[in-house]
Formats: C-alpha cells, structure tokens, sequence
C-alpha cells in the first residue's frame, strides 16, 4: 500500500490467529529448512549454516558469504529470534 | 566454635568490591565471537570518525601510531558473566581522535571490520574513558581479541569494547547495534547489571 493512502479496514483478511496451525511444521525443527540468504541469495539447509555460539548468542551465519542469517539470544525467561538475514524459508512436507 | 574459614577458592572467587553483581573472575581471557576473524592487513587498515557529510576524520595505521599512547590497567567485565582483573592495554584516548571533530551528535555507532557494531553515548567515550587500544599484555594484539586495534570502553559490558573496529559514526538519536537489536541493553552498565532491555 501507499504510504501516502490512508488505510481502511478491508473484509479480505483475517487476524493473524489464523495463521497458528500452518506455522507448526516450521516450529518442529527448522534445521532441515532450505534456506535462502537474503545477502547473497545463496539457498541450502540451515543444518550447513555457520554457527558461532561462543558469544551473548548463537549467530547462525550464511556458508557462502558468511552474512548473518539470524541470531538467537536466550535470557532464560525470554528468547529473541531475529531473522533479518533469510529472504525464504522451505519446509518440505510429506 | 567453630571458626570461619575463607571459604572455597578458585574460578567463582567473589573479589569482593572490584566485582559488578552477577560476575564470577577469571584469570583467562575467553574468546567470544560472532562470526569470522576478520585479518587486515595493517597497510590497509584505516580508522575514521564519521561527524557528516564532508567531516569524516580518518587515520592510517602510521598515522595513529604517531599520535600520543597511553598504558592502561583496567577490569574488563563480560555480559556473559566473566570479569578480568587489572588488563593491560596501550592504544590512543579517544579524547585525542575526537581533539578536532565538530559535531552537536550526542550518539554514536561504532564499526567493526566485518560488519559488527554496537552504539556508545558520545560521552561515555570522552574525558579518559575510552581507547583504541592495539596491544595487550605488552605485545601487539592478537586477531582473536581484536588486533590490529579495538576499542576499550572498560566502564561498559565488553561487547561494547568493539574487535576490529574500523570506525564511529555520529548520530543524533541512540539507535541499536548488532546485540542492542538482539535483545541487550542499549547502554550496558555492569554494576548495575544491565544485560538485557
């Protein structure tokens, strides 16, 4: 959308709610998820992503041009994800 | 009655007032890393401070050499929860590279060759508190700590301290670097145990 239209309510969404059921297969476990970088636009398996972990947080790294795909920090009571390396996730489903 | 005994010694050691609450002291020198060493080579390494547009201030190795140094002895504090005591660095105050930069930015952004950064308040660098230190423990600094050069900001939790730093930026508004915007404190004081946002 425009940033310069003004944004009226619309009845083709719903609330992200909805979305629960169809993000549990990327919750399982991810490490087998092809991966696309959003640096380089280099696609594998995160499973052979760098992962530097001797650090605040594990920073999981792109193998071929060694951009950060994402970083998780772990407070103990509280996890952060930020992903802002991944242009695509592909989960393969049975 | 019994009597009291020192206790357990060792790598938990609690060295009383010089340690911020939730630390333990080593006597090693733990390498934390994010990502790749980067390895510069020292004829094309370059430190510059960004004040704006047409004000970037910038120094080659050569040339920080001949500025003055100063010998520091300071306890460095890790957010992962390990301080060192009495560390020795020799660098350049920061007081001295920022001598003829004009600027009204009260923030800054700090580079690191390889794409880290993390954001310091300008005066947290200013009035003896920060270096750019290129050698510890008397020989010139290893790339796992940093080397050629990285920023000392002793008085915050280490991840601060940049490795590989290759320069600062100036900003009008405190914005987050690398670990700020991965879920720590954007200033970061140890004794008062700001790890997290």
């Amino acid at each position: 959308m425009d940033s310069t239209q003004e944004y009226s309510p619309d009845q083709e969404h719903v609330d992200g709610n909805a979305l629960a059921g169809a993000l549990d297969q990327f919750v399982a476990d991810l490490t087998s998820a092809d991966c696309m970088c959003a640096g380089c636009g280099t696609s594998g398996p995160l499973a052979a992503a760098l992962l530097y972990r001797q650090a605040p947080g594990m920073v999981l790294r792109c193998p071929s041009c060694t951009a950060v795909l994402l970083c998780l920090t772990d407070q103990g009571d509280r996890q952060i994800l930020t992903v802002d390396g991944v242009r695509r996730l592909v989960i393969s489903t049975p | 009655m019994a009597t009291p005994t020192s206790g357990f010694t060792g790598r938990r050691q609690n060295r009383g007032a010089n340690l911020p609450p939730g630390q333990y002291l080593t006597d090693s020198f733990p390498v934390m890393s994010a990502g790749p060493t980067p390895h510069v080579l020292l004829r094309d390494w370059s430190f510059q401070i960004a004040a704006g547009p047409g004000r970037t201030h910038r120094w080659s190795w050569e040339e920080l050499q001949a500025l003055p140094q100063e010998d520091v002895t300071t306890d460095i504090h890790c957010v992962t929860h390990w301080s060192k005591f009495g560390t020795t660095w020799r660098g350049v105050t920061l007081d001295t590279l920022f001598e003829d930069v004009e600027s009204d930015a009260e923030y800054t952004m700090v580079h690191s060759y390889g794409g880290y950064t993390t954001n310091v308040p300008l005066d947290d660098l200013l009035d003896g508190k920060a270096w750019l230190v290129h050698e510890f423990d008397g020989e010139p600094l290893p790339s796992a700590h940093g080397g050629p050069a990285r920023l000392l900001v002793p008085h915050l939790y280490f991840w601060k301290s940049a490795k590989w730093v290759s320069g600062i930026r100036m900003m009008d508004q405190d914005l987050p670097g690398f670990w700020e915007t991965n879920g720590y404190n954007m200033y970061g004081d140890p004794w008062r145990e700001e790890r997290y946002w």
